[in-house]
């Protein structure tokens, strides 16, 4: 069997590319890509200890399945807001270029 | 037998999520990389139900695939334009190589805790987990499903806020 082990280091693996989705690329909706990334990765890493529960505390071992749903409908609202924020954005300045929006750096 | 099975299903659907999660960092046009990331959330719906989360797996395709993957690319439709070549232009030249730097130490110090952890832990049997997901809803985390449920009354109106064109009075 698979062990416990290797769906979090595809967790771990998730993580490291949506991070560094974040710092590396320079257009937003790419960056909120990277968000949703992370977010999978986090939601991985429930579910897969809430399959190896130990079998002494069956009360738990569908938690870890809950709060991947919560996870799943947070990322669905930020999705929502953020782009309504880019879209907003690129009405004000005509790009969705990170380093380009930076009014308020002194 | 059915290890085997099990066992070649794993690989084949992490292989698949984690060589599309690459996709999605590397590939510079908006439109392929959207369709990478549905490759990405596609297998780890996969994994969901290898994991026995079988209403899960059909939510994260369903919400994830479904629905949040079309609202990126209707994004990217509305604001990337996709044949500007220059909007990967940064004004540190060398910038993305301490992005690389963090996010493979991250990932190496992760995977350095996990080869060293031991887990007391076994897999449990599959069962069918939608009724007891609903009870669980609808008991232990009834007041987190409620807040959730107004929380995206909130994202929905606040979107829609933010997005609309203001009326100008007069």
């Amino acid at each position: 069997m698979v062990s416990l082990s290797s769906y979090l280091l595809l967790g771990a693996f998730l993580f490291a590319a949506g991070l560094a989705c974040i710092l590396i690329r320079r257009n937003m909706i790419q960056v909120l890509m990277g968000v949703e990334l992370i977010f999978n990765a986090a939601a991985l890493n429930f579910v897969a200890f809430s399959h190896f529960t130990p079998s002494s505390l069956p009360q738990l071992a569908l938690s870890g399945q809950v709060v991947a749903l919560f996870i799943i409908v947070l990322a669905a609202s930020e999705a929502c807001v953020a782009l309504a924020l880019v879209l907003s954005v690129f009405r004000v300045f005509g790009t969705v270029h990170i380093d380009q929006v930076g009014e308020l750096r002194g | 037998m059915a290890d085997i099975f099990y066992n070649l299903a794993f690989t084949i659907f992490a292989t698949m999520t984690a060589v599309a999660a690459i996709f999605v960092v590397c590939l510079k046009n908006l439109l392929h990389a959207a369709v990478a990331l549905f490759f990405c959330l596609s297998g780890v719906a996969a994994l969901y139900i290898l994991l026995g989360a079988d209403f899960l797996g059909v939510a994260q395709l369903l919400i994830y695939a479904g629905g949040i993957l079309v609202l990126l690319i209707f994004g990217i439709f509305l604001t990337a334009r996709i044949y500007d070549s220059n909007i990967e232009e940064r004004k540190n030249k060398y910038s993305w190589v301490m992005g690389v730097l963090t996010s493979v130490t991250i990932f190496g110090v992760i995977s350095m805790v996990l080869s060293r952890t031991q887990w007391p832990l076994k897999a449990t049997t599959y069962s069918p987990s939608t009724k007891g997901l609903g009870e669980l809803f609808l008991t232990k985390y009834l007041l987190p499903f409620e807040l959730i449920s107004v929380l995206l009354l909130f994202a929905m109106i606040g979107s829609v806020i933010l997005v609309r064109k203001e009326l100008k009075e007069k």
